[in-house]
């Protein structure tokens, strides 16, 4: 998989990298954060692709290589939809801005140094401020099918709180909070901090209980 | 997210690193966690936009077939004429000496009981301040005080050229505020924050005031105050709503005729004149325009700066009066003449089948016959399907009609323009606006820009133009302009920039869809005119809540709105979903059950993206469409104790149907009248040439008349509507709802009703 020296930037993201590139067949099953679509696909591309030995009778991959065919073209709508969504002028065309919008809510979840690599991908020879559909649509459809940029289970998000948690008490004041997240790794704009303290922040400790706080997100995002 | 893959994941970073990567660990999930929500964001705004815009199409529709029907009409006596007169215009332009009989709110009286706000004129600042206030403690306004405000407004404006030129000079800085919408909480608001009008602080409003808000009348008190007050500083621009056709629609006349029960139609009808007089554009020190919509390739701001603005009564509509009476005779010859060659508008029956008429009043086999054709099976869905499929169709149609039969609609552009309207001027009377004036305001209310080049049909509202950066640009250069400022369009913040920063878009009625949906904003321009922005919530409660918390509140209102939507096509969806179910295994694929949602409501939505929250299980990929549509109406029947097709129908009409009710209603009564009701089927017989007697329409108002008190009231309207409705859906052809005349005078009382129900209803 040649895009994977991208994403040296995450120790995460370069483990997970390794347990699709070692184990395909045994990822594409048991991927449950991966979107139901999405592991509908990879569970039938594996079965074709992959593991050429099922390939037992020629209805058999007939039928698959069908299914595989209709799978891919849901899979465009969905990208297309996605795209659709800030494509405000109905001209295949999105701001550039928009595009890690577009990228992340179609449940990949790049950093921003791998967002802006591939930005770079789908990107005019010549900047224009806007990225055209006909561009994005391969880019966007490999990094899909290629299960890019998985998004981070809900205990390796509590070890990281841990690991900034380093007395173990089980929050994080509000000042630590602010420094780690807008003077380590990708640092937060100031909205971006505003906004996250705006939830996670109790007010009467002045503090953020993280376990409470990723269980609250979580679900809310279901 | 599920946990069962951390095996793989294990931290063994140094000390330092450790922390570096496990900030940017969270960053990532948060990052990721704000777009989705600001995808959801982006789709609630979707539907918001997509069901106001889909109303806007459905009313420049109604008024395109009652003004079809009315061009068309000849009337054969002064009475007749005069109540077309009423039922679009009302009026002809009130001459001076006829405005002086709306000088007679002196008569009125002011009971001592009264305790709201008084007025006296000429207006001191005190006055107008008092009568915020008073707005804001709920007060109201005495009619006699309006119509006296509104005598002297109209006074006031007339005096007024079309382009308001106001200068930087004068004023240390000048507020551009954009549309309110009745919303007096956020007006208040920017008074609050912003300061009142005074010599020093100098107002722009950019038009719509009304509608849709509950306040809209206290807003134009307000305005019209202060611009009384300070008439150097504190401007006004007309809205594609100060306009009694839109206000039939969206509110503002029911809020009038509530408010003011026994002046309300008073007070309309000189707010209708008013409107009329309110200037279309503002230009600050020369350089910068203000106006509501927007402009076009064909926008000229001699023209606009001309032309009598007092003539364009409406742009829902060209031309409505006199034609009757001059082109009658014309009109006859060519219809005569040349009846093949003038096509059926789009809202007739796209006769594909011989020339017969749809129905036919005086026969009852013929009746049956019709009915039954028009029962919901294959034939009315063929129908439904050759005419509104797709919008963009119905658009072309439309517009191949309109050209055939030369009938002027705000769709055309670009061919050459008929002049024929004002050759025809009747001495003593003001003459009518030429097409090509009256697109040229159509234009400047209407528009949106948009970022590809050039400029084409607003085909989404219905009227005006989208235009590129190109058009733009070339009226900055032509006029030697800096920007551009507009409004019309509601922006999640309140206000936007497009074209390169050319124009800037600026609305102020903040929470417009929903509690949290939108923030306001106004613009205030200092001698340097860069423009310097502030925006707000005027609802003190968004402020508590995190982005999370007020997105899904209105993404709820969102979707309970298209729950709604969906509802009121559950047949539709039915018929639809079966033929994505070949098999009859009463199963479809999510796929299926999006397109065939996006073919019945044609919202142009992500659903997709909606799909988890409109359908709850996704089973293998598959859905069990009878029973979410059975879960649609459960929702629907748990709010309103009603039948559940009853209720469909309802939904689907109801905004019609009201607007429709209020345009025969041409007194603002409340209540048809026999004289209304016979006359509105006056028109449509005598264009769709149906011999209907007067006793025939008599029966029929009677009928429709439950409670026999001799007019006809909303909920009468609604209820035949639906009895309607019902008897077709079932299929019972013979059975007409109101039995008791339904076949002993040799008319039946449904078909009426059948025709209005397709050709006004036809989505």
């Amino acid at each position: 998989m040649e895009p994977a020296r991208r994403f040296c930037s995450s120790p995460a993201a370069s483990q997970r990298q390794g347990a699709v590139n070692g184990k395909g067949e045994e990822g594409g099953l048991q991927f449950n954060s991966i979107t139901p679509w999405g592991a509908e696909l990879f569970t039938q591309l594996s079965g074709s692709v992959l593991n050429p030995q099922l390939k037992k009778k020629k209805i058999e991959h007939a039928t698959s290589y069908k299914r595989g065919k209709l799978a891919l073209a849901e899979f465009h709508k969905k990208i297309k939809e996605a795209f659709e969504v800030f494509d405000h002028e109905s001209n295949n065309t999105v701001d550039v801005r928009e595009i890690g919008t577009i990228i992340r809510s179609l449940g990949c979840c790049p950093s921003e140094g791998e967002l802006h690599d591939l930005l770079a991908e789908v990107e005019e020879e010549e900047p224009t401020g806007y990225i055209r559909y006909e561009k994005f649509l391969p880019v966007m459809t490999k990094v899909l099918l290629e299960r890019r940029y998985r998004p981070i289970p809900e205990d390796v998000l509590l070890r990281a709180f841990e690991v900034l948690d380093s007395a173990k008490r089980g929050f994080l004041t509000k000042e630590e909070l602010i420094k780690y997240m807008t003077e380590e790794g990708e640092p937060f704009s100031q909205e971006e901090m505003e906004e996250m303290l705006s939830a996670a922040i109790d007010p009467d400790s002045n503090s953020i209980n993280y376990k409470e706080y990723i269980t609250m997100m979580v679900i809310d995002e279901n | 997210m599920g946990s069962s893959t951390s095996i793989h994941h294990h931290f063994a970073f140094q000390n330092a690193e450790k922390a570096f990567k496990a900030a940017i660990l969270i960053q990532r999930w948060y990052r990721r966690y704000v777009a989705r929500l600001e995808m959801r964001r982006q789709c609630t705004w979707s539907i918001f936009q997509s069901i106001e815009y889909a109303g806007q199409q459905d009313q420049v529709k109604l008024h395109d077939f009652f003004s079809y029907l009315m061009d068309h009409f000849t009337p054969d006596s002064h009475h007749e004429k005069e109540f077309l007169d009423r039922m679009f215009t009302e009026e002809r332009f009130p001459q001076e000496a006829e405005m002086e009989k709306y000088s007679d709110y002196e008569s009125i009286e002011v009971p001592d009981s009264y305790t709201g706000p008084h007025l006296s004129f000429p207006l001191l600042p005190d006055h107008a301040t008092a009568l915020v206030e008073a707005f804001r403690l709920k007060q109201q306004l005495h009619a006699r005080y309006v119509l006296n405000l509104l005598y002297e407004a109209r006074k006031h404006l007339a005096q007024l050229p079309n382009i308001n030129r106001l200068s930087t000079c004068y004023s240390e800085e000048i507020t551009v505020c954009g549309d309110l919408h009745g919303q007096l909480d956020d007006l208040i608001f920017i008074f609050y924050k912003n300061g009142l009008p005074s010599p020093e602080r100098a107002y722009v409003f950019n038009g719509d005031f009304v509608d849709r808000g509950k306040d809209s009348i206290e807003i134009l008190m307000v305005l019209f105050a202060f611009m009384l007050v300070y008439p150097k500083e504190f401007h006004l621009n007309r809205g594609n709503h100060e306009d009694h056709l839109m206000n039939l629609r969206y509110g503002f006349t029911k809020e009038v005729m509530q408010k003011y029960k026994v002046h309300g139609k008073k007070i309309l009808r000189i707010l209708q004149d008013v409107f009329c007089w309110l200037p279309l554009a503002t230009l600050i020190d020369e350089k910068v325009l203000i106006l509501h919509g927007g402009v076009s390739d064909r926008t000229d701001l001699e023209l606009l700066a001309k032309l009598d603005r007092h003539k364009i009564v409406s742009t829902l509509r060209y031309k409505i009066r006199k034609e009757n009476d001059r082109q009658t005779e014309e009109k006859r010859k060519a219809h005569q003449t040349s009846s093949a060659q003038t096509s059926t508008p789009w809202f007739l029956p796209q006769s594909r089948s011989p020339p017969s008429l749809p129905f036919h009043l005086g026969s009852d086999k013929a009746h049956k016959a019709s009915l039954s054709s028009s029962v919901p099976c294959s034939a009315l869905l063929e129908h439904t399907e050759l005419a509104w499929l797709g919008r963009r169709s119905v658009d072309q149609e439309l517009e191949r009609c309109q050209q055939r039969a030369s009938f002027p609609g705000i769709w055309e552009k670009e061919e050459p323009l008929p002049q024929t309207s004002e050759a025809h001027t009747v001495p003593g009377e003001l003459p009518e606006p030429t097409l090509q004036e009256w697109r040229q305001v159509v234009d400047i209310l209407w528009s949106d820009p948009m970022m590809q080049e050039g400029c084409k049909a607003n085909t989404v509202r219905g009227g005006g133009c989208y235009f590129g950066p190109d058009v733009t640009e070339q009226l900055l250069q032509k006029y030697n302009l800096q920007f551009l400022i507009r409004s019309h369009e509601c922006k999640p913040e309140g206000y936007e920039f497009c074209h390169n920063r050319k124009v800037l878009t600026i609305f102020s009625a903040s929470n417009y869809y929903e509690v949290g949906s939108n923030r306001g904003a106004y613009v205030k321009l200092g001698p340097s005119l860069s423009p310097y922005i502030v925006q707000y919530q005027a609802n003190k409660a968004t402020h508590m809540l995190t982005m999370r918390q007020r997105i899904s509140r209105v993404e709820e209102s969102a979707l309970r709105a298209l729950r709604e939507k969906l509802f009121a096509h559950s047949s539709d969806l039915l018929d639809e979903f079966k033929k994505h179910d070949a098999d009859k295994t009463g199963l479809i694929t999510l796929t299926d059950w999006a397109t065939a949602v996006e073919s019945v409501l044609h919202l142009g939505l992500p659903w997709r993206m909606l799909r988890p929250q409109l359908v709850n299980s996704s089973m293998n990929n598959t859905l069990e469409y009878r029973s979410w549509l059975k879960d649609l109406a459960k929702e629907q029947l748990s709010r309103e104790n009603i039948q559940s097709s009853l209720l469909e129908t309802l939904y689907r009409n109801r905004s019609n149907l009201e607007t429709i009710f209020r345009i025969i209603d041409s007194d603002h009564s409340g209540f048809i009248s026999l004289d209304e009701f016979r006359q509105t089927w006056k028109l449509f017989s005598s264009h769709m040439n149906i011999d209907i007697t007067d006793d025939c329409i008599c029966d029929l108002a009677r009928s429709i008349d439950f409670n026999k008190d001799g007019h006809i009231d909303i909920n009468e309207f609604l209820e035949a509507f639906r009895l309607v409705e019902q008897s077709s859906s079932e299929g019972q052809a013979a059975d007409c709802p109101q039995s008791t005349n339904a076949n002993d005078s040799g008319c039946s009382s449904s078909a009426p009703w059948e025709f209005w129900k397709k050709k006004i209803n036809p989505t």
